[in-house]
C-alpha cells in the first residue's frame, strides 16, 4: 500500500487507512452507471499505469483524433505561453465520456489555463485539442459551434447581472440555438429546478447568494444541453458554508453520467466524485490516476508536498521550512484531512 | 485622554495652549463673523430697487413670457434632444471603432475624437451654418434644426464616445467569456451582454453630458435664425437689446434651470442607485 521509496517518513499512513475504505465505496458508486461506457475506450482506471509513472505521457494514439466518440476531450502537445512565461509545457490528455476528471495542483501550475484552453478562451500557443473529435484549435474551426457542446462554470460565476436567473438560462438558447422562447423557458426552468432554484427564477444575480449564483451558472450551462462540463474552481469564491450546495449539484451531475473536467481545491470532493485525479505542477501533468492513489498515495514528491500543504495547512508556518520535511507530524490526527462528510 | 493632553510637559509653560476643541470653535466663530460682515456690507451698499429694475422688471417678465418664451423653450429642447440622439449614435459607433480589432478604425476614431474635442463647438456650429453658403445649392434638411443637430451632435458624439468606451471597458472580462463559452459570437456577446451593461454604467455620466449639451445649445444664438427658430438665449438677448434691460435674458436663463435642475437631481439619484448596486 505504501510503496513510496522516495520519502522516508511518510506522515500519511496514519490517516489513510481510516477514511479510505469508506471513500472507496462512496467514490466508486457514481461511476457504476457510466462504467459501461468506459468499456469502449481505455478506461481511466486502467490509465494510471502509464499516467502515474514519473513524467510519463500517455502514448500518442495511432490516429489523431482517435475517432472514438467516447474520447470527448483529446489534448495533444498543448502549450501555452503568456509573453515569455510558458504556463503549459506540453499537455497530453484524453477525457472519456462520462468520466469525472479533477485537476488539482498549486496556484500558477496552469490548471485553470488548461481548462480555458479546452474551449479556447485562451488561444493555445501550440498543440491540438479535439472536442468530440472536432478540432477546436483548427484555424477554420467554428469555435462558437463547438463551444455549444461544452458548458463552462467560472470561479467568479460570471452571471449576466442585467438578466434574471431565468433569462440568464434562456439568452443563449434563444440567440445561439434559436430555440423558441417558450421552449427555452421550459428548459431553463427545469434546469433551475435541478439546481434547486426554481423559486428564484425571477431574481437578479445581485439578489442571490454566491452559492445560489454559482448554481444558476451551472443551470445556465446545462440549459445548452452540453455534452460535457468544464468547472474552473467553482467553489473557490464561495463562503465555506455555501460550498456544499454547489458541490452537491456537481455530485448529482456526475452521478447522472455527465462528462466533467473540474479544476478544484476541494480534495474531499475530488476523492469522492472523481474517476481520475490529475496533479499538475509547473505546466505539466505530474501524476494522474484514481483519486485514492493520487490523493491517498501520491508517488511524487511534488504531489506529496502539495497535498500536505492543502490538507493540513495549520501545520505550515509561513516563511519557515515545512515541518513535515524534517519530522513526522505533531499530531496523528489531521483535522482537515478529507472525510466522506 | 484630555488629562493626558493637559499634562504634556510643554516647552513654553508661560503661554497656555488652547485645546484642539477650543481652537476649532474659535475658527468657526471667525468664519461666522466674516460671513456676517459680508452680508451687512451687501445690505448697506446694494440698492435693492435698482437691482429689481435691471434684472427683474415685472412688466418685462410678463412681456418675455408672452407666447414666444414657450416656443424658445421648445426650440432649446429640440436642439438639445436632436443633438443628443445623434451624438449618442455617433458616440456608440466611435466607441466601438476605438475598441475595434481593425487598426485603421481605431486610428480614424481617435483622430475624430481628438479633433472634435479640441475644437470649440462654436467653430463647428459656425462652419455648419456656412456650409450651404460655401457649396452652392447645398441644403441641410430640417432647417434650421438640421445644421444644429449635426454640428452639436458631432461635437458631443466625440465626448460621449469616450464615456461609452469607458463603460464598455468597465464591463468585466468574465462577462464576455461567459457569453462566448455559451457559444455566442463576439458581435452577439457585445449586443446582448456587454452593451446593455455598459449603458447602465454610463447613464449617469451621459445625463451629465445632456445637461452640458442643454447649456451648449445656447451657442445657436450666433446663427442667423428666424424668430420661429430662436432658442432661449437668442430670444432673451433680443428682447434685452430692445428694452435695454436685463430682465428678459435673466428670465430666459432661469428657464435653463427648469431643464437642468431636474436632470441634476436625476443624475444624483442614478449615481446613488449605481453605488448601491455595486
Amino acid at each position: 500500500m505504501t510503496d513510496n521509496p522516495v520519502v522516508a517518513p511518510d506522515p500519511h499512513p496514519t490517516v489513510v487507512p481510516g477514511p479510505t475504505p469508506g471513500l472507496d465505496g462512496a467514490g466508486s458508486s457514481p461511476t457504476v452507471d457510466s462504467g459501461s461506457s468506459f468499456a469502449a475506450g481505455p478506461g481511466p482506471t486502467a490509465d494510471p499505469g502509464s499516467g502515474a509513472g514519473p513524467g510519463a505521457t500517455p502514448g500518442v494514439p495511432a490516429r489523431i483524433p482517435t475517432g472514438d466518440r467516447n474520447d470527448e476531450i483529446q489534448i495533444y502537445g498543448l502549450r501555452k505561453s503568456f509573453g515569455q512565461v510558458e504556463v503549459l509545457k506540453g499537455i497530453d490528455l484524453t477525457v472519456h465520456r462520462g468520466e469525472v476528471v479533477c485537476v488539482i495542483g498549486p496556484s500558477g501550475s496552469g490548471k485553470s489555463t488548461l481548462l480555458r484552453c479546452v474551449n479556447v478562451l485562451e488561444q493555445p500557443t501550440a498543440g491540438r485539442i479535439f472536442i468530440l473529435n472536432q478540432e477546436i484549435t483548427h484555424r477554420d474551426a467554428d469555435v462558437d459551434a463547438i463551444r455549444t457542446l461544452m458548458g463552462m462554470v467560472f470561479q467568479q460565476f460570471n452571471l449576466f447581472p442585467h438578466l434574471t436567473a431565468l433569462q440568464n438560462c434562456t439568452v443563449a438558447q434563444t440567440n445561439v440555438l434559436k430555440k423558441p422562447a417558450a421552449e427555452a423557458k421550459e428548459i431553463a426552468l427545469s434546469n433551475l429546478a435541478k439546481v434547486g432554484l426554481a423559486d428564484r427564477a425571477d431574481a437578479y444575480p445581485a439578489q442571490l447568494s454566491g452559492g445560489q449564483q454559482q448554481r444558476v451558472a451551472i443551470a445556465r450551462a446545462l440549459a445548452m444541453d452540453p455534452e460535457l462540463m468544464l468547472f474552473d474552481e467553482p467553489t473557490s469564491a464561495l463562503d465555506p458554508e455555501l460550498v456544499g450546495d454547489v458541490l452537491g449539484v456537481m455530485r448529482q451531475l456526475a452521478q447522472e453520467g455527465m462528462t466533467m473536467m473540474v479544476v478544484t481545491h476541494e480534495m474531499a470532493f475530488a476523492r469522492e466524485v472523481a474517476d481520475r485525479v490529475i496533479f499538475m505542477d509547473d505546466g505539466q501533468i505530474v501524476e494522474q490516476g484514481a483519486p485514492d492513489e493520487v490523493i491517498g498515495h501520491p508517488t511524487h514528491d511534488r504531489t506529496r508536498a502539495f497535498l500536505r500543504r492543502v490538507l493540513d495547512p495549520t501545520h505550515i508556518v509561513a516563511g519557515q521550512a515545512d515541518p513535515f520535511d524534517a519530522a513526522p507530524p505533531p499530531s496523528p490526527h489531521h483535522p482537515r484531512f478529507p472525510s466522506a462528510d | 485622554m484630555a488629562e493626558l493632553l493637559t499634562q504634556v510637559p510643554g516647552d513654553a509653560p508661560a503661554r497656555k495652549r488652547m485645546s484642539p476643541r477650543k481652537r476649532a470653535l474659535c475658527f468657526r466663530l471667525v468664519q461666522y463673523a466674516v460671513l456676517l460682515a459680508v452680508v451687512v456690507l451687501a445690505v448697506i451698499n446694494i440698492n435693492g430697487r435698482q437691482i429689481q429694475r435691471v434684472f427683474f422688471r415685472l412688466d418685462l417678465i410678463d412681456e418675455t413670457v408672452g407666447v414666444h418664451l414657450l416656443t424658445a423653450l421648445k426650440n432649446t429642447l429640440a436642439y438639445t434632444a436632436g443633438s443628443f440622439v445623434l451624438g449618442l449614435l455617433l458616440g456608440t459607433v466611435l466607441a466601438l471603432m476605438r475598441l475595434s480589432q481593425v487598426r485603421p478604425y481605431r486610428w480614424l476614431a481617435t483622430v475624430y475624437v481628438e479633433f472634435f474635442r479640441g475644437v470649440p463647438a462654436l467653430v463647428v456650429l459656425l462652419a455648419f451654418s456656412m456650409l450651404p453658403m460655401a457649396f452652392k445649392g447645398m441644403k441641410i434638411p430640417f432647417e434650421p434644426y438640421g445644421a444644429v443637430w449635426t454640428a452639436l451632435g458631432m461635437v458631443v458624439g466625440a465626448y460621449m464616445s469616450e464615456t461609452i468606451r469607458a463603460g464598455i471597458q468597465a464591463v468585466p472580462k468574465g462577462q464576455v467569456e461567459a457569453a462566448r463559452s455559451l457559444g455566442m459570437r463576439s458581435g452577439m456577446a457585445m449586443r446582448k451582454i456587454v452593451l446593455p451593461q455598459a449603458f447602465r454604467i454610463v447613464i449617469p455620466p451621459l445625463t451629465n453630458e445632456l445637461i452640458i449639451l442643454t447649456k451648449d445649445s445656447s451657442l445657436v444664438y450666433v446663427l442667423g435664425l428666424t424668430v420661429s427658430g430662436f432658442d432661449l438665449t437668442k430670444y432673451g438677448r433680443d428682447l434685452s437689446f430692445k428694452s435695454a434691460n436685463l430682465t428678459p435674458l435673466v428670465t430666459a436663463g432661469l428657464c435653463y434651470l427648469v431643464i437642468t435642475l431636474p436632470l441634476t437631481y436625476l443624475v444624483r439619484r442614478l449615481e446613488a442607485r449605481a453605488k448601491k448596486e455595486r
